[in-house]
């Protein structure tokens, strides 16, 4: 019975890419969710300027305007890459409990405390 | 970046790109609502007299799925070069006229464009399983997603382009 509930080599290969990419999905929303509330930027691009400065720095009369989305995308994409590379080496028990929906239903669910972090614009 | 403002003068080589970004848009839109139809209202494939709007869903829409994921790539690269120059040149005129609410909804796109970049990899993977059932429900959600995340970004983009385009 339990030889039955094993993954074929195939069906395991086909899983682990499966919940790597899920988990890529919903590690990346939330963690560039956290990035931007906790102020947590790879980088600080001034544009003004074309100054790049590692982590968060705020804007200055002399530099300009900071903009942090690029930090955040790279923030995030370091964070989401590594979860799913470390859910690739998951035993095949745990692979099986890890829904594919979270794909999605993460990203959706967070949708409201993004327009709750731009509530400075909503005046 | 130096050579290209060489060739074309600063605000020349923003709306160059803009409009690129923009077409290249408009052909994402057009690819993700074809695929979007074609997933959640299919059509028969025996009735051969359709009509306008059944042609429509009527697509091979897996084979748009390498399509959409290039499109997309492209599509956020142009907007994060585009967004370095929004910051300085169209964002703070914007903010001096206090319309917070279009400022607010511009920042949103850029978070959703975001979320849908890191829905790429697993939309691509329940596409290329297209006829394995157990993918059915994530094909059609990650799908919707990127539709709408897409009609929200070209309808908020159009509408900060005409409260303050590049050039004005």
């Amino acid at each position: 019975m339990s030889a039955k509930l094993q993954f074929s080599k195939e069906d395991l290969m086909l899983h682990r890419q499966r919940t790597s990419a899920a988990i890529f999905s919903a590690s990346f929303s939330l963690s560039y969710l956290l990035v931007d509330i906790y102020k947590l930027p790879f980088l600080s691009y001034f544009p003004a300027t074309h100054q790049i400065v590692l982590g968060w720095t705020p804007s200055t009369p002399e530099d300009g305007p900071a903009m942090y989305w690029y930090g955040w995308i790279v923030s995030s994409a370091l964070i989401a890459l590594s979860l799913s590379l470390l859910s690739r080496m998951l035993p095949e028990n745990l692979l099986r409990r890890i829904p594919v929906s979270i794909a999605w239903i993460v990203p959706i669910t967070l949708i409201p405390a993004l327009i709750y972090t731009l509530k400075f614009y909503w005046r | 970046m130096e050579w290209l403002l060489e060739i074309f003068s600063g605000s020349t080589f923003w709306t160059v790109l803009l409009i690129a970004h923009g077409l290249v848009s408009v052909a994402l839109l057009g690819a993700l609502t074809h695929q979007s139809m074609a997933l959640w209202r299919p059509v028969n494939p025996i009735n051969k007299d359709r009509s306008f709007f059944e042609e429509f869903r009527a697509v091979k829409a897996a084979k748009y799925t390498k399509a959409i994921s290039i499109l997309w790539c492209i599509s956020f690269l142009f907007g994060a070069w585009l967004y370095t120059e929004y910051r300085i040149h169209v964002r703070i005129p914007i903010e001096q006229q206090e319309f917070y609410k279009t400022l607010g909804a511009f920042e949103l796109k850029e978070h959703l464009v975001v979320f849908g970049l890191g829905m790429l990899p697993i939309y691509h993977f329940a596409w290329q399983h297209y006829q394995d059932l157990n993918y059915a429900q994530l094909r059609k959600y990650t799908t919707l997603f990127l539709t709408l995340v897409c009609w929200y970004a070209f309808l908020i983009g159009h509408i900060v382009n005409n409260v303050r385009g590049y050039g004005s």
